[in-house]
Protein backbone atom coordinates (compact mmCIF):
# COMPACT_ATOMS: atom_id res chain seq x y z
CA UNK A 1 0.00 0.00 0.00
CA UNK A 2 1.54 3.29 -1.06
CA UNK A 3 1.30 6.12 1.45
CA UNK A 4 1.57 9.88 1.49
CA UNK A 5 4.19 11.36 3.79
CA UNK A 6 4.45 14.92 5.10
CA UNK A 7 7.87 16.11 6.30
CA UNK A 8 7.74 19.19 8.53
CA UNK A 9 11.14 20.75 9.24
CA UNK A 10 12.39 24.29 8.79
CA UNK A 11 15.68 22.99 7.40
CA UNK A 12 15.51 22.40 3.66
CA UNK A 13 18.64 20.25 3.98
CA UNK A 14 17.04 18.04 6.60
CA UNK A 15 13.91 17.59 4.48
CA UNK A 16 16.12 16.57 1.56
CA UNK A 17 17.96 14.04 3.72
CA UNK A 18 14.73 12.56 5.02
CA UNK A 19 13.36 12.23 1.48
CA UNK A 20 16.50 10.36 0.45
CA UNK A 21 16.32 8.10 3.47
CA UNK A 22 12.65 7.36 2.87
CA UNK A 23 13.61 6.36 -0.66
CA UNK A 24 16.02 3.82 0.82
CA UNK A 25 13.47 2.22 3.12
CA UNK A 26 11.96 0.10 0.38
CA UNK A 27 8.50 1.30 1.33
CA UNK A 28 6.14 2.30 -1.43
CA UNK A 29 5.64 6.04 -1.13
CA UNK A 30 2.97 7.67 -3.24
CA UNK A 31 3.74 11.30 -2.47
CA UNK A 32 6.14 13.20 -0.25
CA UNK A 33 4.81 16.57 0.87
CA UNK A 34 6.84 19.21 2.67
CA UNK A 35 6.30 22.13 5.03
CA UNK A 36 8.83 24.37 6.77
CA UNK A 37 6.75 25.12 9.86
CA UNK A 38 3.58 24.02 11.64
CA UNK A 39 1.35 26.62 10.06
CA UNK A 40 2.27 25.56 6.54
CA UNK A 41 1.83 21.92 7.58
CA UNK A 42 -1.77 22.65 8.56
CA UNK A 43 -2.34 24.13 5.10
CA UNK A 44 -0.82 21.07 3.44
CA UNK A 45 -2.92 18.66 5.51
CA UNK A 46 -6.01 20.70 4.77
CA UNK A 47 -5.58 20.19 1.04
CA UNK A 48 -3.97 16.76 0.76
CA UNK A 49 -4.40 13.22 2.02
CA UNK A 50 -1.59 12.55 4.52
CA UNK A 51 -0.92 9.09 5.97
CA UNK A 52 1.97 9.97 8.27
CA UNK A 53 3.80 13.09 9.43
CA UNK A 54 7.48 13.37 10.32
CA UNK A 55 7.72 16.42 12.54
CA UNK A 56 10.54 18.56 13.90
CA UNK A 57 10.01 20.51 17.13
CA UNK A 58 12.19 23.61 16.92
CA UNK A 59 10.70 25.67 14.07
CA UNK A 60 9.67 29.30 13.52
CA UNK A 61 6.05 30.54 13.40
CA UNK A 62 4.47 27.34 14.75
CA UNK A 63 6.68 24.72 16.35
CA UNK A 64 6.13 20.97 16.36
CA UNK A 65 4.43 20.78 19.74
CA UNK A 66 2.05 23.60 18.80
CA UNK A 67 1.20 21.75 15.59
CA UNK A 68 0.48 18.57 17.55
CA UNK A 69 -1.86 20.57 19.77
CA UNK A 70 -3.71 21.98 16.74
CA UNK A 71 -3.93 18.55 15.10
CA UNK A 72 -5.43 17.08 18.28
CA UNK A 73 -8.22 19.67 18.04
CA UNK A 74 -9.03 18.91 14.39
CA UNK A 75 -11.29 15.91 13.79
CA UNK A 76 -9.80 15.25 10.36
CA UNK A 77 -6.20 15.46 11.56
CA UNK A 78 -6.09 14.00 15.06
CA UNK A 79 -5.75 10.41 13.85
CA UNK A 80 -2.87 11.04 11.46
CA UNK A 81 0.17 9.30 12.99
CA UNK A 82 3.04 11.65 13.81
CA UNK A 83 6.68 10.72 14.30
CA UNK A 84 8.68 13.37 16.10
CA UNK A 85 12.10 13.88 14.50
CA UNK A 86 14.13 16.14 16.70
CA UNK A 87 17.26 16.74 18.68
CA UNK A 88 15.15 17.80 21.64
CA UNK A 89 14.71 14.26 22.87
CA UNK A 90 14.61 14.86 26.60
CA UNK A 91 12.20 12.76 28.62
CA UNK A 92 10.17 15.88 29.33
CA UNK A 93 9.82 16.74 25.64
CA UNK A 94 8.91 13.17 24.74
CA UNK A 95 6.27 13.04 27.48
CA UNK A 96 4.71 16.25 26.20
CA UNK A 97 4.75 15.02 22.59
CA UNK A 98 3.14 11.68 23.44
CA UNK A 99 0.49 13.39 25.53
CA UNK A 100 -0.33 15.53 22.50
CA UNK A 101 -0.71 12.44 20.32
CA UNK A 102 2.70 11.69 18.81
CA UNK A 103 3.11 8.00 17.97
CA UNK A 104 6.89 7.78 17.79
CA UNK A 105 10.10 9.62 18.42
CA UNK A 106 13.33 9.56 16.46
CA UNK A 107 16.37 11.50 17.53
CA UNK A 108 18.53 13.41 15.08
CA UNK A 109 20.99 12.40 13.79
CA UNK A 110 19.61 8.99 12.85
CA UNK A 111 20.47 6.22 10.45
CA UNK A 112 18.10 5.00 7.70
CA UNK A 113 17.27 1.77 9.52
CA UNK A 114 15.95 3.71 12.51
CA UNK A 115 13.58 5.73 10.33
CA UNK A 116 12.48 2.64 8.42
CA UNK A 117 11.58 0.81 11.63
CA UNK A 118 9.70 3.80 12.96
CA UNK A 119 7.68 4.34 9.78
CA UNK A 120 6.85 0.65 9.53
CA UNK A 121 5.65 0.63 13.11
CA UNK A 122 3.44 3.70 13.04
CA UNK A 123 1.96 2.80 9.66
CA UNK A 124 1.12 -0.72 10.83
CA UNK A 125 3.46 -2.58 8.48
CA UNK A 126 5.41 -5.64 9.55
CA UNK A 127 9.19 -5.92 9.10
CA UNK A 128 8.76 -7.07 5.50
CA UNK A 129 6.79 -3.99 4.66
CA UNK A 130 3.50 -5.86 4.50
CA UNK A 131 0.49 -3.99 5.75
CA UNK A 132 -1.71 -5.88 8.16
CA UNK A 133 -2.67 -6.49 11.75
CA UNK A 134 0.81 -5.61 12.90
CA UNK A 135 1.30 -5.31 16.65
CA UNK A 136 3.00 -2.01 17.32
CA UNK A 137 5.71 -2.88 19.77
CA UNK A 138 8.82 -1.09 18.52
CA UNK A 139 10.78 1.11 20.87
CA UNK A 140 9.44 4.62 21.03
CA UNK A 141 6.08 3.75 19.56
CA UNK A 142 2.91 4.44 21.44
CA UNK A 143 0.55 1.46 21.76
CA UNK B 1 33.47 21.56 33.91
CA UNK B 2 35.57 18.60 32.75
CA UNK B 3 32.44 16.48 32.53
CA UNK B 4 30.77 19.12 30.38
CA UNK B 5 33.80 19.18 28.07
CA UNK B 6 33.54 15.42 27.54
CA UNK B 7 29.79 15.54 26.93
CA UNK B 8 30.19 18.36 24.42
CA UNK B 9 33.00 16.57 22.61
CA UNK B 10 31.02 13.35 22.34
CA UNK B 11 27.96 15.23 21.12
CA UNK B 12 29.82 16.94 18.30
CA UNK B 13 31.61 13.73 17.30
CA UNK B 14 28.29 11.87 17.10
CA UNK B 15 26.57 14.49 14.97
CA UNK B 16 29.43 15.00 12.57
CA UNK B 17 30.05 11.30 12.06
CA UNK B 18 26.44 10.23 11.69
CA UNK B 19 24.99 13.18 9.77
CA UNK B 20 27.94 14.62 7.87
CA UNK B 21 30.27 11.61 7.66
CA UNK B 22 33.09 13.79 8.92
CA UNK B 23 35.57 12.42 11.45
CA UNK B 24 36.99 15.11 13.66
CA UNK B 25 40.24 15.15 15.56
CA UNK B 26 41.41 17.63 18.17
CA UNK B 27 43.32 20.36 16.40
CA UNK B 28 45.24 23.54 16.95
CA UNK B 29 43.57 26.86 17.72
CA UNK B 30 42.38 28.83 14.71
CA UNK B 31 41.58 32.49 15.13
CA UNK B 32 39.82 33.23 11.85
CA UNK B 33 36.77 31.46 10.49
CA UNK B 34 34.44 32.13 7.58
CA UNK B 35 31.08 31.11 9.03
CA UNK B 36 29.54 31.07 12.44
CA UNK B 37 26.31 29.57 13.68
CA UNK B 38 25.03 29.97 17.20
CA UNK B 39 22.14 28.69 19.26
CA UNK B 40 20.98 29.60 22.75
CA UNK B 41 19.46 27.33 25.34
CA UNK B 42 17.61 27.89 28.57
CA UNK B 43 16.53 25.60 31.37
CA UNK B 44 18.43 24.12 34.31
CA UNK B 45 21.50 25.61 32.63
CA UNK B 46 21.51 28.63 30.34
CA UNK B 47 24.07 29.37 27.68
CA UNK B 48 25.07 29.69 24.06
CA UNK B 49 26.71 27.26 21.69
CA UNK B 50 28.71 28.67 18.77
CA UNK B 51 30.25 26.65 15.97
CA UNK B 52 32.82 28.23 13.68
CA UNK B 53 33.72 26.84 10.29
CA UNK B 54 36.17 27.50 7.52
CA UNK B 55 34.66 27.46 4.01
CA UNK B 56 36.12 24.08 3.00
CA UNK B 57 34.67 22.38 6.07
CA UNK B 58 31.25 23.93 5.51
CA UNK B 59 31.31 22.90 1.86
CA UNK B 60 32.23 19.33 2.78
CA UNK B 61 29.35 19.21 5.25
CA UNK B 62 26.89 20.23 2.54
CA UNK B 63 28.37 17.82 0.01
CA UNK B 64 28.19 14.90 2.41
CA UNK B 65 24.77 15.70 3.83
CA UNK B 66 23.02 16.38 0.54
CA UNK B 67 25.17 14.37 -1.87
CA UNK B 68 26.04 17.40 -3.99
CA UNK B 69 29.07 18.03 -6.16
CA UNK B 70 31.38 20.89 -5.21
CA UNK B 71 30.07 23.15 -7.96
CA UNK B 72 26.48 22.68 -6.86
CA UNK B 73 26.99 23.92 -3.31
CA UNK B 74 25.58 27.39 -2.63
CA UNK B 75 25.76 29.78 0.29
CA UNK B 76 22.11 29.03 0.98
CA UNK B 77 22.96 25.33 1.34
CA UNK B 78 25.79 26.24 3.69
CA UNK B 79 23.61 28.41 5.92
CA UNK B 80 20.87 25.81 6.19
CA UNK B 81 23.30 22.98 6.76
CA UNK B 82 25.43 24.59 9.46
CA UNK B 83 22.36 25.87 11.30
CA UNK B 84 21.02 22.32 11.36
CA UNK B 85 24.41 21.17 12.66
CA UNK B 86 24.18 23.64 15.54
CA UNK B 87 20.65 22.48 16.28
CA UNK B 88 21.71 18.84 16.41
CA UNK B 89 24.90 19.37 18.40
CA UNK B 90 23.12 21.53 20.97
CA UNK B 91 20.15 19.16 21.26
CA UNK B 92 22.40 16.16 21.72
CA UNK B 93 24.57 17.99 24.21
CA UNK B 94 21.56 18.94 26.35
CA UNK B 95 20.09 15.44 26.29
CA UNK B 96 23.46 13.96 27.20
CA UNK B 97 23.86 16.57 29.93
CA UNK B 98 20.55 15.70 31.58
CA UNK B 99 17.85 13.81 29.69
CA UNK B 100 15.39 14.19 32.54
CA UNK B 101 15.29 17.99 32.28
CA UNK B 102 13.51 20.20 29.78
CA UNK B 103 15.61 22.75 27.95
CA UNK B 104 14.34 25.29 25.44
CA UNK B 105 16.52 26.01 22.44
CA UNK B 106 16.42 29.13 20.32
CA UNK B 107 16.39 29.03 16.55
CA UNK B 108 19.95 28.90 15.21
CA UNK B 109 21.51 32.12 13.92
CA UNK B 110 24.04 32.33 11.09
CA UNK B 111 26.66 34.79 10.02
CA UNK B 112 29.12 34.69 7.14
CA UNK B 113 31.94 36.94 8.10
CA UNK B 114 35.57 36.28 8.75
CA UNK B 115 36.07 36.98 12.41
CA UNK B 116 38.32 36.22 15.30
CA UNK B 117 37.44 33.54 17.79
CA UNK B 118 36.80 35.12 21.17
CA UNK B 119 39.27 35.00 24.00
CA UNK B 120 38.62 32.21 26.44
CA UNK B 121 37.36 33.06 29.90
CA UNK B 122 35.70 31.44 32.88
CA UNK B 123 32.50 29.61 31.99
CA UNK B 124 33.66 29.05 28.41
CA UNK B 125 34.45 25.63 26.96
CA UNK B 126 36.17 25.66 23.59
CA UNK B 127 37.42 23.00 21.22
CA UNK B 128 39.23 23.19 17.93
CA UNK B 129 39.03 20.35 15.47
CA UNK B 130 40.72 19.21 12.31
CA UNK B 131 39.12 17.14 9.61
CA UNK B 132 39.95 16.19 6.03
CA UNK B 133 38.71 19.56 4.74
CA UNK B 134 40.23 21.88 7.30
CA UNK B 135 39.44 23.35 10.66
CA UNK B 136 36.47 24.21 12.80
CA UNK B 137 35.82 25.23 16.36
CA UNK B 138 33.10 25.06 18.97
CA UNK B 139 32.56 27.41 21.88
CA UNK B 140 30.14 26.77 24.73
CA UNK B 141 29.38 29.66 27.06
CA UNK B 142 27.55 28.78 30.25
CA UNK B 143 25.95 31.48 32.34
CA UNK B 144 26.41 31.19 36.07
Amino acid sequence: MAFNLLIVDDSNSMRTVVKKIVGLTGLEVNQILEADNGRRALDVMGGNWVDVVILDINMPEMNGLELLQRMSEEALMKNIPVVMMTTEASEAHMKTAFELGAKGFIRKPFVPEELRKMLLAVLGFDEKGTYGEHQRDSEGVDF
Amino acid sequence: MENIREILKESIFEVFERMFFIFLEPGGRVLVHDYETSIGFDGPRRGTLRILFTRPVARLMVRNMLGLENGAVTETHVEDCVKEAANMVCGNFLVNLDASKKFAMSLPAFSARPGQAPALSEGVVAFDFDCEAGKMGIILTLET
